[in-house]
């Protein structure tokens, strides 16, 4: 059941549609669940999506949406997107679902120093940024955690100082995700240490490698996954066309993107959890404890809510679309689907009973010798879910100010 | 199939007309212990802008409205708590219109919608009745088409104080059928019975040869009886959803103004999390809602999955809701004189009526594990 946005949106919907259906190459939705474990940041499912995307009909369809300036098509056209709003990209993930092929991500990362740039880069920064991650040749990490300044963003230490036309970083990083495959990191520091709290810091781009001075130590997640790090940035250097926003602006910058996150992925993430919930239950079938009345009352509460995440997705596109204020409850978006995560992968161990605690086997001889199967990762991966970009009680804490107007 | 997700400038407009009739939710406390004429007066006012026509038809004097069209309107009476039989009259006009009965429509729709008369539904979901006590309401045919109601109902919603019923009823071959009665008739006995909720009477009904016109009997009688108990849970829990709204700024108001240890209580971060929680579980009873009238007209299997998942969790909320507006109040809260335990009451009954929450979550599983 879709929603009513008018004809011109409908329009644009089968057109997509049909653009879709025409490129997308044959068995690509087979070649593996696309749509399983996308819901954590990082994901869990992962060996079986790694897998996924060295198929060579990946990487078709990778070549076909970039010729069609389909990978960010949200970005402006003169970077490589389409400069679609948020209800046509809305539109775009809605029917790239329906077909149960994947979006092309550039890592987690993008969405968010895209929405940097176009808020505050320059036309050509935005063009010099944002290009290269469509063609897949920059892959960001973010560097604004560190170990004594998670929650305490504006209070990062991590220093900037200016040599000539270059910035000059020094610090510590930490909860770097998806380290391993950028060469890009954007960052928070402090360039103007005697300024007030929120005049302190600068948002830069910097190159993440070793020649740039940059140490890296992963460090293992209760997954047993090496999913981040810790960097340590030994005068890390990157030219003074890199800050974007300019100096002093960096906490500025950094808030931005994050209320964009409410006009970006919550506006169809409802769909990977629904999918998710589909996969539990039939995991409930299989194993017969769908019989289980306590179960199915877990089950019936966690379809409730992914049905509100649904419908107050559709409602904040709605309202884009009639050109509307978001509602009240986006601020909440974060709390509720993390809440829930953790919520489902206790509940699919729960499914799954005491033989659900039996980790895959290990071949002899590999790497990794802690593997999970995709509900114990759901339910480790899921702890992180509460805490990352933002935690639970920062979360409240946010409505409690922005939306209640609590006193303080 | 498409559904329209925002409400329309009438249906705000609506909603914001009868918030205002309804009066300040803070004087609701003294409207609930105010005599029969301050009722009267805002039952009138509803009628008089044809709020009981909406869902009715054209051609008995309705407006042939949508359930988004009075959703809202729900929600607001669920936040004034006015003590009137608005949801019982419009489950019986609803039922009567979807019925194939167009003797007992002619005769009886017309006045409900125009608000001279006013309805109870004397149905299983609307009736406190211990387990061990069922309802037993028998109907026999006259020779002349009419009905004959013998026996008695439990504690029923609003039938002690309205003049008319809808009635279950068992025929002689065990089948159901539902009925309409005057109250005003002699052959039956209404007993007010005190149960928790002052907000909302109950009565005991008694049927000694009662005349009742006939609605529906057998299947149809199954029919309309299901949609009606679908129909009762969703319009509670829309009520739900602003009596839970209404206890949220109860709390709201409470720990902005409160002030100890030097500073207003709603500083405590304690406090500001537990509302901040609450805030999530009321936009999602919002949600909800909308989304259950958004689908209503159109598509009935979601209309069914929409109320099982409303009813189960407004009620929840609504209960979570009144019991933070008691305990963030302190001693207070637990006072006759406060509101909040109007609120506390109103849920649990809310939580009996038409089906409790846990009934209505393994009844969304049988759904979501059938598939």
């Amino acid at each position: 059941m879709s929603v009513d946005l008018g004809p011109e949106l409908e329009q644009f919907r089968q057109q997509t549609r049909s653009l879709l259906e025409d490129l997308v190459p044959e068995g690509l939705a087979e070649v593996c669940d696309w749509y399983l474990g996308v819901t954590i940041l990082g994901g869990s499912n992962r060996q079986a999506r790694a897998d996924g995307y060295s198929h060579p009909l990946y990487a078709e369809w990778e070549a076909r949406l970039l010729e069609h300036r389909l990978v960010y098509p949200q970005w402006p056209e003169q970077v490589g997107g389409r400069g679609w709003d948020s209800v046509r990209t809305a539109i775009f993930a809605e029917e790239m679902y329906r077909l149960r092929v994947p979006r092309i991500q550039r890592g987690f990362g993008a969405d968010l120093v895209g929405s940097a740039l176009l808020l505050h880069g320059t036309p050509e920064q935005q063009k010099r940024f944002l290009a290269p991650i469509i063609r897949g040749e920059h892959q960001y990490c973010q560097g604004f955690s560190e170990p004594n300044h998670g929650s305490d963003l504006a209070a990062v230490e991590t220093k900037g100082v200016i040599d000539g036309d270059e910035l000059v970083v020094t610090g510590q990083k930490v909860w770097t995700s998806e380290f391993e495959d950028a060469n890009m990191m954007f960052a928070l520091c402090a360039t103007e240490p005697d300024q007030q709290r929120h005049r302190r810091l600068t948002f830069v781009i910097l190159p993440f490698d070793a020649d740039n001075g940059i140490d890296i130590r992963p460090i293992r997640q209760i997954t047993g996954a090496y999913d981040f790090a810790e960097d340590f940035l030994v005068s890390t250097r990157a030219p003074l066309s890199n800050v974007i926003g300019g100096f002093g602006n960096g906490w500025k910058v950094a808030m931005s993107t994050l209320d964009t996150e409410r006009t970006g992925q919550v506006l169809w993430s409802y769909l990977a959890f629904e999918h998710e919930l589909r996969r539990l239950i039939g995991a409930a079938h299989a194993n017969g404890s769908a019989a289980d009345a306590l179960i199915r009352q877990k089950l019936a509460w966690a379809h409730t809510r992914t049905q509100v995440m649904r419908f107050q997705a559709h409602e904040s596109i709605a309202r884009l679309a009639a050109g509307q204020p978001l509602a009240e409850h986006t601020f909440a978006s974060k709390l509720l689907w993390s809440e829930y995560q953790k919520f489902l992968g206790d509940l699919a161990l729960h499914i799954a009973g005491g033989g659900g605690l039996v980790r895959p086997p290990v071949a002899a001889g590999a790497e990794d010798d802690y593997l999970l199967d995709e509900w114990q990762d759901l339910y480790l991966a899921g702890r992180a879910a509460t805490i990352f970009a933002g935690t639970s009680e920062i979360q409240r804490t946010i409505i409690a100010d922005r939306v209640l107007h609590l006193p303080r | 199939m498409s559904i329209s997700v925002l409400p329309s400038p009438e249906q705000i407009e609506l909603r914001g007309t009868v918030r205002r009739l309804l009066g300040d939710p803070r004087e609701a406390v003294d409207r609930l212990t105010a005599n029969h004429q301050a009722h009267r007066r805002v039952w009138d006012a509803l009628s008089e802008i044809g709020f009981f026509g909406i869902l009715a038809p054209q051609e008995y004097g309705g407006f042939d409205g949508s359930l988004a069209d009075v959703a809202g309107s729900l929600v607001e009476l669920g936040r004034a708590m006015p003590p009137i039989p608005v949801l019982t009259s419009l489950l019986t006009i609803h039922t009567l219109t979807h019925s194939s009965a167009d003797d007992a429509k002619a005769r009886w729709l017309p006045p409900l919608i125009q608000g001279d008369r006013s309805a109870a539904v004397v149905v299983d979901g609307a009736c406190l009745s211990a387990a061990e006590d069922p309802s037993s309401i028998a109907a026999t045919p006259r020779g002349d088409g009419s009905w004959s109601l013998q026996g008695r109902s439990g504690p029923a919603l609003f039938a002690g104080t309205v003049d008319s019923l809808l009635v279950q009823a068992r025929r002689p071959d065990g089948t159901p059928a539902l009925l309409v009665v005057d109250t005003a008739d002699d052959a039956l006995g209404l007993s007010p019975i005190p149960t928790l909720d002052g907000s909302r009477p109950f009565a005991a009904v008694t049927f000694d040869a009662a005349p009742a016109a006939l609605v529906a009997s057998g299947e149809e009688a199954e029919r309309l009886l299901l949609r009606l108990g679908q129909l009762g849970a969703f319009l509670l829990a829309a009520e739900a959803t602003g009596g839970a709204d209404r206890c949220f700024d109860i709390c709201r108001e409470f720990v902005t103004v409160r002030e100890q240890f030097g500073r207003p209580i709603g500083a405590f971060q304690a406090l500001r999390h537990r509302l901040s929680d609450l805030f999530v579980e009321i936009e999602a009873s919002t949600s909800l809602v909308s989304y259950g009238a958004a689908v209503h007209s159109d598509d009935a299997d979601a209309f069914t999955a929409a109320t099982l998942m409303a009813k189960s969790h407004c009620v929840d909320t609504f209960t979570r809701a009144a019991d933070e507006a008691i305990q963030m109040q302190g001693g207070i809260g637990f006072t006759w004189e406060n509101e909040a335990h109007h609120h506390l009451k109103r849920a649990k009954t809310a939580d009996v009526l038409f089906g409790s929450a846990p009934a209505h979550r393994e009844h969304l599983a049988a759904l979501l594990l059938s598939e």
